[in-house]
Parts: C-alpha cells; structure tokens; sequence
C-alpha cells in the first residue's frame, strides 16, 4: 500500500513536470470559484455548469492526494499508470467553458476599448501556449525515427519480393521467417502479416509483454543480444587503430554467431537480414557459415539459405 | 399534468429530447456494440475475420436504415423542427468564430490523415489485425511472432473488439491497414470528438442563437488545448492527434465526454451504453471502468450538493 501510494505521488509529479495543462485546470477551477461564474447563465446552464464545478474539484483533490489517487489507480487496474487517472477530469471541458466565460467577461467590459481587449485576448492565448507543446517529451519526434520506419517497411516490401520472386511467375507463396536487425523487425509485423519472426517487439518493448503470456528462451535472448551487437558494428575503415576489436573479440563474435545461428535455424528462420555497412570479412564468414551468397536489398545483406 | 417522475422517465428514453450530435453518437456506440457481438462470435466460434466482415457489413447496414428512420421520424415532430430551425441560426449568425473552428478542425484532421507521427510504443493493434487478415482467424496466431500461441493471451484483452472491427473495416474499405488503424479511424475518432463537445457546449451556454458565438469560442478553445496539450501520452491532446486509434483515446476523447454530457441531462440509458462501450474496448476493472465511475460520481456529488443547499436554506429560514 505504500508503495502504491508513493507511486501515485510520484505519478503527479511526472504529470506536472511535462506540462502545465494541470496547472492551468487549477487556476481556472479557482477563477470559477472566487467569481461564481455558473450564476450568470441561465438556470439549466447554471445547474449543469455548477454540476460539473462540483465534480471537477472533487475529482482534482481524489487525483492529486496520493492516497485517493493510488485507490483510482488500482480501480482502474494496475495495467495503466497514473496520469490514466486525469481522463475520469473532465479538464478540458473545465478550461475551455472558464476560458469562454472569461473572454465574454473582457468582451462585454471593454468591447470599446480594442486595443485592451486584443491585448488581454491574445495575452490569454499565450499563456496557453506556454502551458503545453506538441508531442516533443514522449520521443515522438526523435530524429530521424519516421525516417527509418519508413525505410524499414521499403526494405520488407523489397525481401517480400526478392523472396517470393519478382519474375512474375506464378509460384506457391513461401512462408517467410526473418531475422534482421532491430528496425527491420519493429516494422515487419506491421507491414505484412505473413511474415513470421523468432521474436517481437515484446524483446525490447517490456509494455508488450502485458500482452501475450509468451516468453523467450535463453537461445532467442541470445539472438538479440549477438543481433545488436552486430548491428553496431563499425566498419573497420571508419575506426582509429586503437579502437579496431582485436582478433580475440572477432573470435567471440564469430564462436558466439555460430550458436546463434543454429538457433536461428531450429527457430524455422529461413531468411537473414545484415547491415549493409559491414566489413567483407564479416560477410565473408556468414556466407560461409548460411552456405549462400548474400543480395544486397537496400542497403542490406540477405541471405535466404536452401532448407 | 404528467408527474415529474413520467417526465424524467420520457427523457430517459426519448430520442425527442435528443439533439442530431446525440443520434450520430448513438450510432457510433451502436457501432462499437455490434463490433463486440461479431468479435466475442468469432472468438468463442471460431469464425474468421472474413464471414465477420459480412455480418458486420450487414449490421452496420440495418444500423443506419434505423437510425434513418428514427431521424425521420423525430424531425417530423413539432419540437424537433424548431431545434432543428435554431440549431441552423445559431451557426449562421456566429459566421466567424464558427468558420475559424471549422478551418481549425480541417486543418487538425488534414493532419492526422498525412502525418507520419503516429505514437505505437506500447502498442500491437496493427500487428493484431494483419495477423488478423493474413490467417483470417481471431487471437489464434501471436500477432508479435507470427506462430501460433504456445501460452496464450489474457482472456480480458481477448475480448476487446476494436482489432475485429479495424480487419473488419480493412477487409470491406479500400484502404491499407497501416492508412486505416494509423490514420482513417483517428480522423474520425476526432471528429466525432468535436461532435461531442460541440453537444457539450450546448449543456453549459444554451441552444438558443445568442449562444453560438460562445459555443464556438468554447470548440476554438477546446481545438487549442487539443494541440497545446499534446505533449505527453496520457492527455487529451496528444491521444486525438497522435493515437486516436487506440481504446483508451477513444475512451477519452468520446465516451467521457458524452458520459458528461448524459449525466448532466440525466440520459441514464445511454450514459448506460458509454459503460458498455468502454467495457468492450479498454482493460477494465471486470467491466466497471472510468464511464461508471464518472456516473456514480457525478450523481453522488449533485446529492450531496443538494443536501447541502438544502441545509443552507433551512439554516437562513430558520434565521
């Protein structure tokens, strides 16, 4: 119970801390308050307006104590974090409703004087805009994601037809099992339902996993790990001499990718996906290792071993 | 003279009463209803997304037909001609905040259509209906991997309907399911969002035309918090433009509100399908989620107000 109620504390805190929507929400609160505003409407407004006052006060102080906001939380199951609780606080509806009433005030005291009521109108518009952004804080706009997503699903669209032949032959469709770096997995579900992977997102997205009851065994954690770290791989060329991986490291990374790709193998993997950037050496030992030679698919090696 | 209890009881469940937003949200929750029937069909039968699609098709068809013949039907009463009449006056005399709301509007839906900002962390609604489409079966394949389930999914995610409705959608839509999950159902769920506070503002500042211009500013400033407020996952805001596709944006875009809405107008029965509704698309508490709460805490809060004032009152007669 404490810690559920420390997490709800700190819960606020993080929903403060990225913005000040709830700030503002507060202010308006008190603004209706001190000014009795629903008493200037006409009785049905007046009733709902005062209706939804009370709500909203009550609802803020259940959201904001910790001890209250960590019995909203468990009500609403475990599975949703705090800030899931604000959505029961109609504060949207609270800001704009205060919002218009403010204006009509300024509009209808100072309607002569333009330039006091521009200025006071615009001066609430500014506030406003300081009170938030646009979607900068969740990672939304981290450079260069979209970019790569969309490059990801050209480079799906690209194996689909490398491997069910691009000849335009009539041919029975082959079941595709893909093992590609990270981003070429994180978009290959979403591009095409028929290709299978020996994992998914829930490898690197944990909040996937409240999802499905599946879990992955110490050879696909083992995939992922050799996968990355041969994603981040630099050519050789790229590196100063004293940062090259000595012949030791390229031991381990070759002794560790045999096991790997065995497991690929029993995992039904019949279609591997490489950086495009990697050294001739490297490439040199997966030919060797998957008994094929590798196509170079936009900006990738694959290599589609015979069964 | 009918009682107050006849009336409350008419208003209830009168579509007289009803403004043209309330049928066209009706229709919606109808919508989100018939999807849970087909889904909760096709994961205890077995059926596959294709005969779905058929039977939905078919349902949503025989939704509208009704629908329109209701809307007919309460057009050609008396009250609902002059509510219809002023509803028309009071968007013609507020032409310029009403016509900035709609430029606002375009431009956040001409947005969502385009944009390639679509926030999928935490989320597997487009990998689920591939899956879906591509073996034409409901949660028998792990969306993630592509194999079949070995341990299975939880039963209280497998009854949520909104995956089935997307395949069902794509299958009869000529859209591809990354354009439809990521960007068609948003831009309608954010329409329809406006339809709900524009119902909304109705409640709080009259439906008479000296109210339009205060309606329209309440939607200019209920657009603006939508993008100002877009800044972390979890606000209003950020769910409308950025992941309108998923149940909790629907729940907090849609059914709050509305559920806001009814209660204020005492609509118990629809405010009854809000509950439901949500039940079938976001991971409640065994089916009580934020809809029942919002309800019974709003009515528990107007008693109390009541009993308050009434005491207030009896304390100054008394002095």
């Amino acid at each position: 119970m404490i810690e559920w109620v420390r997490n709800a504390w700190l819960g606020w805190q993080q929903y403060i801390e990225k913005g000040r929507v709830a700030a503002l929400f507060l202010a308006v609160l008190l603004f209706l308050w001190f000014g009795q505003k629903w008493k200037a409407q006409q009785s049905e407004q007046e009733n709902a307006g005062r209706r939804l006052f009370d709500y909203s006060v009550a609802m803020a102080f259940l959201c904001i104590c910790p001890l209250t906001a960590a019995v909203s939380m468990m009500y609403q199951t475990r599975f949703y974090d705090y800030q899931w609780i604000w959505s029961m606080v109609p504060v949207t509806i609270i800001i704009a409703w205060g919002g218009v009433i403010f204006l009509s005030d300024i509009w209808e005291k100072r309607g002569k004087n333009v330039t006091a009521t521009a200025t006071l109108t615009l001066g609430l518009a500014g506030i406003l805009f300081l009170c938030g952004g646009l979607g900068q804080r969740d990672g939304l706009r981290e450079a260069g994601r979209e970019e790569a997503r969309r490059n990801a699903g050209e480079v799906i669209a690209e194996v689909l037809l490398q491997v069910q032949g691009n000849d335009g032959i009539a041919r029975e469709p082959v079941e595709i099992c893909l093992w590609a770096p990270q981003e070429i997995m994180e978009a290959a579900r979403s591009c095409s339902g028929e290709i299978r992977l020996p994992y998914g997102r829930n490898m690197w997205d944990p909040a996937l996993n409240a999802y499905v009851y599946e879990a992955y065994d110490e050879s696909l954690l083992a995939m992922y790990q050799w996968m990355s770290e041969t994603d981040a791989l630099v050519p050789e060329a790229e590196l100063i001499e004293k940062l090259r991986p000595g012949e030791e490291e390229k031991t381990l990374w070759r002794t560790r990718g045999e096991a790997c790709l065995a497991s690929a193998r029993e995992n039904g993997v019949n279609c591997f996906l490489f950086p495009g950037d990697l050294d001739a050496e490297y490439v040199e030992w997966l030919q060797v290792q998957l008994q094929v030679a590798p196509v170079e698919v936009q900006g990738y090696y694959m290599f589609c071993p015979a069964k | 003279m009918k009682t107050e209890k006849q009336n409350s009881f008419k208003n209830i469940i009168s579509l007289k009463n009803s403004t043209g937003t309330d049928r066209i949200l009706l229709l919606f929750l109808m919508v989100i209803g018939l999807a849970e029937v087909i889904h909760l069909m096709a994961v205890m039968l077995g059926k596959g997304v294709s005969f779905c699609s058929k039977l939905f098709l078919a349902g949503f068809l025989l939704l509208v037909v009704i629908m329109g013949i209701a809307e007919c039907l309460v057009r050609r009463t008396k009250a609902s001609r002059k509510e219809t009449s002023v509803g028309r006056k009071v968007l013609v005399q507020s032409n310029v905040p009403v016509f900035g709301a709609g430029l606002l509007i375009l431009l956040q839906v001409v947005m969502v259509l385009t944009q390639e900002n679509v926030y999928i962390d935490g989320d597997m609604t487009l990998e689920t209906v591939n899956t879906f489409l591509a073996t034409d079966a409901v949660y028998q394949i792990n969306p993630l991997t592509g194999a079949p389930f070995e341990m299975g999914m939880p039963f209280r995610l497998k009854i949520l309907c909104l995956p089935t409705l997307y395949s069902m959608l794509a299958s009869v839509l000529p859209f591809g399911t990354e354009y439809l999950v990521y960007h068609l159902v948003p831009a309608v769920i954010l329409v329809c969002s406006y339809l709900v506070y524009w119902n909304l503002s109705g409640i709080l500042f009259g439906e008479k035309r000296e109210a339009g211009g205060k309606r329209a500013c309440f939607m200019i400033l209920v657009i603006l918090l939508f993008w100002i407020g877009s800044y972390a996952y979890g606000m209003d805001g950020f769910g409308a433009l950025f992941c309108g596709y998923r149940g909790v944006s629907v729940r907090a875009l849609i059914l709050l509100p509305y559920t806001f809405s009814l209660v204020l107008r005492k609509k118990w029965i629809t405010a009854c399908l809000c509950i439901l509704a949500e039940a079938c698309i976001v991971w409640t508490f065994y089916g009580m989620g934020a809809c029942l709460f919002v309800v019974v805490f709003l009515w528990l809060t107007e008693r109390l107000q009541q009993a308050f004032d009434k005491r207030k009152t009896g304390k100054g007669a008394a002095a």
